[in-house]
Formats: C-alpha cells, sequence, structure tokens
C-alpha cells in the first residue's frame, strides 16, 4: 500500500511539475467553456421564442445544455487524455528508468495503479473544475441536481476508461508520440463500433453497439442511470488493466 | 539458404492468410487451395531450415510465460463475456431526472401488469432517425415492465414487403397486435401507446353509429365535406363504424356506445327525437355537431337539457392572424375537462353558431362549457347582413363575446325495465348472449357533447391543426367514460431562461476566460519557480 502512494505522489507531482498537465487543462477548459456558453446562448433564445409562443412545449434545460455539453466535452476528452497517458510508461521507457522501476521490492500492480490513479486524478481535476458552469447555472436558479451527477458519473467512467486504454498502449511502446496516437486510434474505433450496427445483422449489430465506448454514456448524460452501463465501464478499465498488468509482466521474462 | 527461408515463411503466412479470405469472400475454391497450398510449401521450407530455431524458442521460457499469458487473458475475457451477457439480461435502472422521463406512469405500469395476452408491437421508423430513438427508448420501458408485450422496430425502406404487407405508408406508424385484433397509431407517446394497448387487449369492438337520413355528413362520402377521413381514423382506433337510419328502427340499438348526429340540414323526427332520449337516459353517448341552419325541432329537444343553439353565426376576428376568415373561429382554450385537458393545438371551425348553457340548474342534468372563442369575437344573429358579407355586432341583438361553441353534458340515467346488470360484463367468445344487453352499461350516466359546427370534422378540415384530436378526445372518452386512461405527457412546461447582456457576459468571462486563466497562471507560476529552484 506504502508503495502505491509512493508512486501515485511521484506520479502527481511530475504532472503538475511539467506544462503537459496544465496545457491540457488550460485547453479543455477553454473548449468546454466555449460549448458551455454556446448552448446557454441558445437556451437563451429558445426560451426568448417560447414566451412569445405558448405552444412551444418541452423545453428543458438538462436536453439543450446539458447533454449536448457532456457529449462535446466526450470528443474533447478523446484528443486531450491520450496526451495525458502517453508518458505513463513510455517516458520511464526512454529515460531508462524503466528497468530501474522494476529492480525495487515494488509489485508491477502497485506501480499500474499508482501511475493510473495520477492520471485519473488529473482527469478529475479537468472535470470537476467544470462544476462551475454548475455553479453558473445554479445561480439562475436552474440546476437539476440528479441528471448533473449522473451525467458526471457518465463522464468521470468514460475518461477512465479512456485512461485504462491509454496507460496499456503507453506500457508497449517506449515512443510517446505513437503511444498517444495509437491511444487516439483505439479510443476511436471502439467509439464508432456503435455506427456500423446500422448495416450489419441484428445481432452483430447489438454485440457492437454493446462495445461500443459512447453508447453507454448517453443513457447517464440524460439522467438515467443502468447497471448496463455501470458494469460496462467497470469490466472495460478491469480488463485493461489486467492486460497492462500482463504486459508489464512480460518484461520480464522476455529478457 | 537460411535468410531465403525466412522469406518463404513470411510468404507461406500471406498465403495462408489470403487463401482464408477467398475461403471467406466465397471466391472459386481454386483460389483458396492455392494459397493454402503455397502457404504450407512455404512454411514448410522455413520450418525446415530453422529448425534448431523453432524448437529453442518453443521450449524456452519465454514461451511458457507467454502462454500462460495468454491463458489467463483468455480466461479473463472469457469471464467478462459471462458478466457482459448477464449484465445485458438483468438490469436495474434508476431515473434520476426531474420529471421522470424514462419512467412509464403508474397508469400504465398498472395496466401491462394485468395483462393476460401477449401484445405486439411493430413500429416503422427510419434507421437512424430520432423518432426511431425515442420510440425505442419508449418501448423498451415497456418490455421491462411486462414479459407480454415484445415490440420490434422495422425501417419501411429496408423492408418494404413487410410494410407493404402491414399496409404501411407513413413513417411512425405503430401496429399493435393482440390476438386477432389490431390497432394503429401515427403518433408517439406514452399515454397514446398506452390507450391504444387499452383497446387492442378489448375483446369486442366498440361501436359508433352515424345518424343518416337528414342531411347528415356521409361517413362514405370522399368529397370535401365528406367524413370518410374521421371514418378510418376511427377504424384505425379500433371501433366500428356504422350507419343508423334511426326513422326506420324503435329504438337507438344496445351495441352503440356512441352516437354521432353529424350536420343534419332537416330536423329529426319526433319519434327520432324521443329515441334518443331514451338512449340518453339508458346511459347513452350522443355527439351533436350542428351547423347554422335552422333546426327548430332539435334545438327544441336540447333546451330540456339546458342547451341553447344559437340561431346565430360567430364572427371572430381573431381568426385572421392565424391566417382563417371572419367566419372561422379560432379556439385556443380549452376547459379542464376529461375530453379537453390534455389538448393543446388550437382548433377551427368553419361556419359556426354558438351552443350555450341556459336555465337553472336543473334535476338530473348537468351541462358545461367546454371551449368558446375570445373576446373579440360575437355571434352574428343578423343573416341578412352576414349574407352581404357585412356583419358587425350590435348590442343587444348579438351574442356578445366570448362566445360558448361547445357544450359537455350529463343525464342521469333512469331504471330500465330489464336489469341485467350482473355477471354479463365482459361477454366471452365475442358472442351475443340471447339477451342483448346495453354496451354502456357501466356507465354511471348519459353524456353527450355539442358543437356548433360539422365541417371541422370533414374531410377537408380534420386535419387542420387540433380539429382531428379535438373529435377523437370527444369519441374516446364517451366511448370509454369507464376505462380512461389520462396520462399527462412529461414534458409539459417548458423550463424558460432568460439571460440578460449582463448574464450573457458573465457566462462566456468566467468559463471561457477567467477559470481557464487561472489555471495558466497556476501552471506558469508552479513551472517559473521549479526553473529558479
Amino acid at each position: 500500500m506504502h508503495n502505491f502512494w509512493a508512486v501515485f505522489k511521484r506520479e502527481l507531482k511530475v504532472y503538475f511539475s511539467s506544462s503537459i498537465a496544465y496545457a491540457v487543462l488550460v485547453i479543455f477548459l477553454v473548449m468546454a467553456g466555449y460549448f458551455f456558453y454556446s448552448s446557454m446562448s441558445l437556451y437563451s433564445m429558445y426560451s426568448m421564442q417560447a414566451v412569445q409562443n405558448p405552444d412551444l412545449k418541452g423545453l428543458n434545460l438538462a436536453e439543450v445544455v446539458m447533454t449536448p455539453l457532456f457529449a462535446n466535452m466526450t470528443v474533447v476528452m478523446l484528443l486531450m487524455l491520450p496526451a495525458l497517458t502517453m508518458r505513463l510508461f513510455s517516458e520511464e521507457k526512454k529515460s531508462g528508468t524503466y528497468e530501474l522501476l522494476f529492480t525495487y521490492p515494488i509489485r508491477d500492480i502497485e506501480v499500474l495503479l499508482g501511475k493510473y490513479f495520477a492520471a485519473l486524478c488529473v482527469f478529475t481535476v479537468m472535470i470537476g473544475l467544470t462544476g462551475t458552469y454548475q455553479l453558473i447555472l445554479l445561480f439562475f436558479g436552474k440546476n437539476e441536481l440528479g441528471v448533473v451527477l449522473s451525467a458526471y458519473l457518465g463522464l468521470f467512467l468514460m475518461g477512465a476508461s479512456f485512461i485504462s486504454l491509454g496507460v496499456l498502449i503507453s506500457a508497449m511502446t517506449e515512443n510517446q508520440v505513437v503511444a498517444a496516437v495509437v491511444s487516439f486510434g483505439c479510443i476511436l474505433i471502439l467509439w464508432v463500433l456503435g455506427w456500423s450496427s446500422s448495416i450489419v445483422s441484428k445481432d452483430f449489430g447489438q454485440v457492437l453497439t454493446y462495445l461500443s465506448l459512447i453508447r453507454h454514456s448517453d443513457n447517464l448524460f440524460r439522467g438515467l442511470v443502468d447497471t448496463t452501463d455501470l458494469v460496462y465501464y467497470l469490466t472495460f478499465i478491469f480488463f485493461f488493466l489486467f492486460l497492462t498488468l500482463r504486459a508489464l509482466e512480460s518484461k520480464r521474462w522476455r529478457g | 539458404m537460411k535468410s531465403i527461408s525466412r522469406y518463404a515463411g513470411l510468404t507461406g503466412i500471406l498465403a495462408v492468410l489470403a487463401g482464408s479470405l477467398a475461403y471467406y469472400l466465397k471466391m472459386h475454391w481454386a483460389y483458396s487451395c492455392t494459397g493454402w497450398t503455397v502457404g504450407l510449401i512455404g512454411l514448410a521450407i522455413y520450418a525446415i531450415y530453422n529448425i534448431k530455431d523453432i524448437r529453442d524458442f518453443l521450449f524456452s521460457r519465454a514461451a511458457r510465460y507467454g502462454v500462460g499469458s495468454a491463458l489467463s487473458i483468455i480466461l479473463v475475457l472469457g469471464i467478462i463475456i459471462f458478466i457482459s451477457i448477464m449484465n445485458v439480461r438483468n438490469n436495474g435502472q434508476w431515473d434520476v431526472t426531474k420529471n421522470k422521463k424514462f419512467s412509464l406512469s403508474q397508469q400504465t405500469i398498472q395496466i401491462l401488469g394485468g395483462l393476460a395476452e401477449p401484445v405486439i408491437v411493430t413500429g416503422f421508423f427510419q434507421e437512424g432517425s430520432p423518432e426511431k430513438n425515442m420510440a425505442n427508448d419508449l418501448l423498451t420501458q415497456y418490455t421491462r415492465a411486462t414479459n407480454n408485450l415484445k415490440y420490434e422496430l422495422v425501417d419501411p425502406n429496408r423492408e418494404p414487403a413487410q410494410a407493404m404487407a402491414a399496409n404501411v405508408t407513413t413513417y411512425g406508424t405503430i401496429i399493435l397486435k393482440s390476438g386477432e385484433r389490431e390497432e394503429r397509431l401515427y403518433r408517439l407517446s406514452e399515454g397514446e401507446i398506452t390507450n391504444a394497448i387499452i383497446r387492442v387487449i378489448r375483446p369486442h369492438k366498440k361501436r359508433i353509429y352515424f345518424l343518416t337520413g337528414h342531411g347528415e355528413k356521409d361517413i362514405d362520402d370522399f368529397e370535401r365535406t365528406g367524413y370518410s377521413t374521421v371514418k378510418k381514423i376511427l377504424g384505425d382506433q379500433n371501433y366500428e363504424i356504422k350507419k343508423l337510419v334511426l326513422m326506420q328502427v324503435e329504438d337507438v340499438p344496445l351495441d352503440a356506445s356512441v352516437l354521432v348526429v353529424a350536420g343534419p340540414q332537416k330536423d329529426p323526427f319526433p319519434n327520432e327525437l324521443k329515441a334518443i332520449e331514451r338512449y340518453l337516459k339508458r346511459r347513452g353517448k350522443v355527439i351533436f355537431l350542428i351547423d347554422p341552419k335552422p333546426v327548430p325541432a332539435l334545438s327544441e329537444f336540447l333546451v330540456q337539457f339546458r342547451v341553447k343553439l344559437g340561431d346565430d353565426i360567430i364572427i371572430d376576428k381573431l381568426s385572421r392572424i392565424f391566417g382563417g376568415d371572419y367566419t372561422m373561429p379560432v379556439i385556443v382554450r380549452y376547459a379542464p375537462h376529461p375530453v379537453t385537458k390534455n389538448l393543446s393545438a388550437y382548433s377551427f371551425f368553419p361556419v359556426s353558431r354558438s351552443v350555450s348553457v341556459i336555465g337553472d340548474e336543473k334535476e338530473g342534468v348537468t351541462v358545461n362549457n367546454l371551449f368558446g372563442t375570445e373576446d373579440q369575437a360575437w355571434g352574428e344573429t343578423n343573416l341578412e347582413e352576414f349574407n352581404q358579407g357585412q356583419a358587425q355586432y350590435t348590442e343587444g341583438e348579438d351574442l356578445a363575446g366570448p362566445v360558448s361553441l361547445s357544450v359537455v353534458g350529463t343525464v342521469r340515467a333512469e331504471k330500465e325495465e330489464n336489469q341485467k346488470t350482473q355477471g354479463n360484463e365482459g361477454a366471452d367468445g365475442g358472442e351475443e348472449k340471447n339477451e342483448p344487453r346495453n354496451v354502456n352499461q357501466n356507465s354511471s350516466s348519459g353524456n353527450f357533447i355539442i358543437f356548433g359546427d360539422s365541417d371541422f370534422v370533414s374531410n377537408s378540415y380534420l386535419n387542420l391543426q387540433g380539429n382531428g384530436d379535438l373529435f377523437l378526445s370527444s369519441v374516446n372518452w364517451l366511448a370509454e367514460e369507464g376505462d380512461l386512461v389520462s396520462i399527462r405527457p412529461k414534458s409539459g412546461k417548458s423550463d424558460i431562461l432568460l439571460l440578460t447582456r449582463a448574464n450573457q457576459q458573465m457566462v462566456f468571462w468566467l468559463p471561457v476566460v477567467i477559470l481557464p486563466a487561472i489555471v495558466l497562471i497556476i501552471g506558469v507560476l508552479v513551472l517559473v519557480r521549479r526553473r529558479n529552484l
């Protein structure tokens, strides 16, 4: 346990003392902020129409602002998170500290979890800061707490999944750029897997839809918490961390 | 030779893959056979010249670990697949939205719980359309509530044969089947679907009779003034439509759930009116749609129910705004009565008379206004002026706005001579018992709805805005007064948020500039600090 904390703290320190974390955070916040602003303006415009035309029903803040905001944030995450995860193992390999790390009396899993949770922590800060938008909404008196919490849960789980994938790729190459690009590619493939479900046979299509990363966040972003989605993300994260562990282990006997 | 053997091996692998691809694509067997043969030869060459290396590798420690690792991965993957399948089959859901958008209402759940026979729902939607997703979301909730409901979403473009066999002509058609009965819907909402389920599991079709013989609107007339469209729509909602020549029979049939008197041009005979009165008193339901033509006997008949048919034509200035005519009153508000409380769209009545409540309270009859015009309308009584195209509100003569266009009323039931109430409800097998029973006997009273116009239901006006809904809702309410399910639509109110200029500025500056700037500054500070250490 003690080792885990050591790794975790060290990684966190490395993140926040290098420019990468700040760059990712700033860009993400600017983009998310802009999405928030533009959907709020749109909502205000719709509201004005609704006041003049009482026939217009069903204007709902969650639908017009929140759901698209979170959807847009996931796109930005797709781009930014590989940048965060690419250095986790690749940097070590490049700088030669990788082998050193494995001679320490520290278990693979502690190394892995320490690095993973450090990246997760940076990510949590990133989406946590967008919580200020919710405070703004609270200021206007329009807040739907249930939907907000479930949406952030979805966002968090999705990010945690992206990161677990990124960690695996990072452990398989010593080149950070390759790690980032391949991570991006893999996430994208899993993302779009659901799109082709309409053209393949029904059963196969259902499997593809289940595997698609973003399908499982749809419900959470709208306020429907479904155990299918939760279990999906948890098994996803577990599986890729497990694979990473195997990859790390294989280094030992590969010689 | 050894280096060449490497290439041979590589070629061998590629050839095997090519052969497999050819096999999969069902190309001529020669291709796959060639591929595999070449592949095997290549691999064999490789094997021969590298046998020692191969053996060393296979039995090395790395290989053993590798195989062990692969096996554990496969095992874990297998467990995960198993968990995933379990996951999809049994899942729990929590709806945390404010409007409970994703949960079915209590009434629906009750009805679904009571389903005895399976109901199959087939929705014809275009693949990828937002309506299809909404239908999917809604119908999954239904299937979760009961095992007796299954649904299927079909794209009519992909399965044209199925669409044609089911006679589907528009996107968004939903067909419900139970046993041999079928219901069709064109609108997607929980209320519509649940009510359709109620209707489709009902063993008998309810019968609606349209009175004939006095120049009423004809349900087999496909012209502009005909009622063929409304006949079709009612048929889709599982009603059986029939014509009634009341002059020839003694009474309104016992199996009449609703009687519609649609735009008579002449007065009915006295014995017909008496028959209608008897019908109402044995819990019958009548819809009167009476145009502004003189029908003195009918007007006189309705006085006993405290209804006055105005001898006027309603002039409404408001309808001009909606592109209508002064002679087509527009209704924008409805009474909170079960018939109208879920209506939202406006309705239009081409050339209508006023229908008002008169008189004091009376024993055995209750009547209320259902809807009327706004203030700027009036009931013009001077028909000469009207026919010349000029009409003005004349104080004292004309009826001042707001003018009532429709009333709804209750008639207390009188005891029947043959009281057969117990045990005969829900007759089985569709067979009539030897004693025909009054189909409305479970109602609490007779009901009527009166409209001052019959054209709003005709082929040319039925689909105008809220007209169709209004009439359908009237029929449904009268016919199903006992079975009524009224489910409020979920996304009722709009959540208005108007941002002032100042607010908009804040919404821009805070998230887009200030927040990132803070992080940026922190970052810069930290990095500068490090550099100076």
